[in-house]
């Protein structure tokens, strides 16, 4: 039988913050994002006025297809959401 | 249970046992509770400003705290109408410990503990939340991380709380072993700084390395520092040990800024020894960028990303410039009581 995740875990680039996100099917990695960032919180650090873009990265540090579609990641893992930061 | 409502100054923060925050406020109202977010949370404390007191002593690591609120008997039962709202503030990144609830212990986002304040303000008034009472609220910091509603008519509950364990260090000694290197930093009136920064050898030829490259190429470099927060309980303070210097590898580079994107998360997180925890970012600047004074500062975006993004008390930015045929400057910010300031010496030690 096809086993596609009905809950992931998602964790703050810091590791400060861990959720459990249930999975939307058809949703893809890309569109998932902005729940995500809300559900971890992270909005309230986006720097004001700047915005700040967000990469999907597994344990070992893969980096996740924006296409990727959440139902195929796996649900034993633990996914890093990371930001885009420009010191200048 | 006694619960500081007070801002802690300045001595207290410092000897704070900052992995674990607690902050009560009790509102009378839904309102009152509203112009407490609106006001106190809107200091940009960001860490290391609530101490923590537990039957009249200082709350330290290793300690189980217990604490039982029953209605009728805490001052925040004095009224039917009274609302409790208890902000726990909670740094469980650094934490390594637990957190156990025995009451009904929920983790709110922001929105919903908008929401919810709009509603009860609305229940209560008839009226909505005026839009700068909204935004009043939408910019409470990302330390609100766990809420509780305690409704006084309800059952008693209990928290238990174990204030995390981190590692035990004598600072002096840590000082006697190693080099002190002054630090550079032009935004002077640095402060004695709450936690002090050592770093190995290797880090910092990997800083001066960075620096160096960073003058070559006329283009800024980043890089992930790791390491581990010491406490010294003798002194009540803190140690930031870097011993690790992760290049950003990937990093988008100009002469005036370098993006630190997934590809850099990414090799950080497959190259990290994973022992210790992310204690901030550094970055170059190139001299060129100001070339007639130094071009170690922190720039407004700099110091944007120190406080959305490395807002833990214990993490810092190291900033790295390498003039030719100049010794290596370095300069390092971190937290004192809310505000990013300029350390003004490190530690070297050798591996």
């Amino acid at each position: 039988m096809e086993h596609r995740a009905r809950a992931i875990r998602v964790r703050s680039y810091d590791g400060v913050d861990e959720v459990e996100v249930p999975v939307v099917p058809t949703t893809t990695v890309e569109r998932a994002i902005p729940a995500w960032v809300d559900r971890l919180q992270l909005a309230s650090r986006t720097v004001e006025g700047n915005i700040v873009e967000w990469s999907v990265q597994d344990s070992h540090g893969n980096i996740i297809a924006p296409s990727a579609d959440v139902s195929e990641l796996d649900s034993d893992e633990a996914y890093t959401i990371a930001p885009d930061l420009t010191p200048a | 249970m006694e619960i500081s409502e007070q801002m802690p100054s300045a001595a207290e923060s410092r000897v704070a046992p900052s992995q674990l925050y607690l902050e009560a406020r009790l509102g009378e109202d839904p309102m009152a509770a509203t112009e407490m977010l609106s006001t106190a949370h809107l200091r940009p404390y960001a860490s290391a400003c609530l101490s923590l007191h537990y039957g009249g002593r200082q709350a330290h690591p290793g300690d189980h705290l217990n604490f039982r609120i029953r209605p009728g008997e805490d001052r925040c039962a004095s009224s039917p109408q009274t609302r409790c709202l208890l902000s726990f503030l909670i740094d469980m990144e650094n934490a390594r410990g637990e957190l156990v609830g025995t009451c009904d212990f929920k983790r709110v986002t922001l929105i919903d503990l908008v929401s919810d304040l709009a509603a009860r303000h609305a229940a209560q008034t008839r009226q909505p939340l005026t839009p700068e009472q909204r935004d009043g609220i939408a910019v409470v910091p990302p330390e609100v991380r766990y809420c509780l509603h305690f409704d006084p008519a309800g059952p008693p509950m209990s928290l238990h709380l174990k204030v995390p364990p981190i590692l035990e260090t004598d600072i002096d000694a840590l000082k006697n072993r190693s080099n002190r290197i002054q630090l550079s930093r032009q935004d002077s009136d640095a402060c004695p700084a709450p936690v002090t920064t050592f770093m190995s050898r290797e880090v910092h030829r990997a800083l001066e390395a960075l620096g160096e490259r960073s003058e070559q190429d006329n283009a800024e470099e980043a890089c992930f520092l790791e390491g581990d927060v010491l406490y010294d309980s003798r002194s009540a303070s803190f140690a930031r040990v870097i011993s690790e210097c992760i290049p950003a590898v990937g990093a988008k580079q100009t002469g005036a800024s370098v993006t630190i994107n997934g590809l850099c998360w990414s090799h950080y997180r497959r190259t990290r020894s994973g022992r210790g925890i992310l204690l901030g970012e550094g970055h170059s600047h190139p001299s060129m960028l100001v070339p007639r004074r130094t071009a170690v500062f922190m720039s407004p975006s700099d110091r944007g990303i120190h406080r959305q993004f490395f807002w833990q008390h214990f993490q810092c930015t190291c900033i790295v410039s390498k003039p030719a045929a100049q010794e290596v400057q370095i300069g390092i910010w971190g937290w004192y009581n809310g505000f990013i300031i300029p350390e003004h010496e490190a530690f070297v030690f050798d591996d």
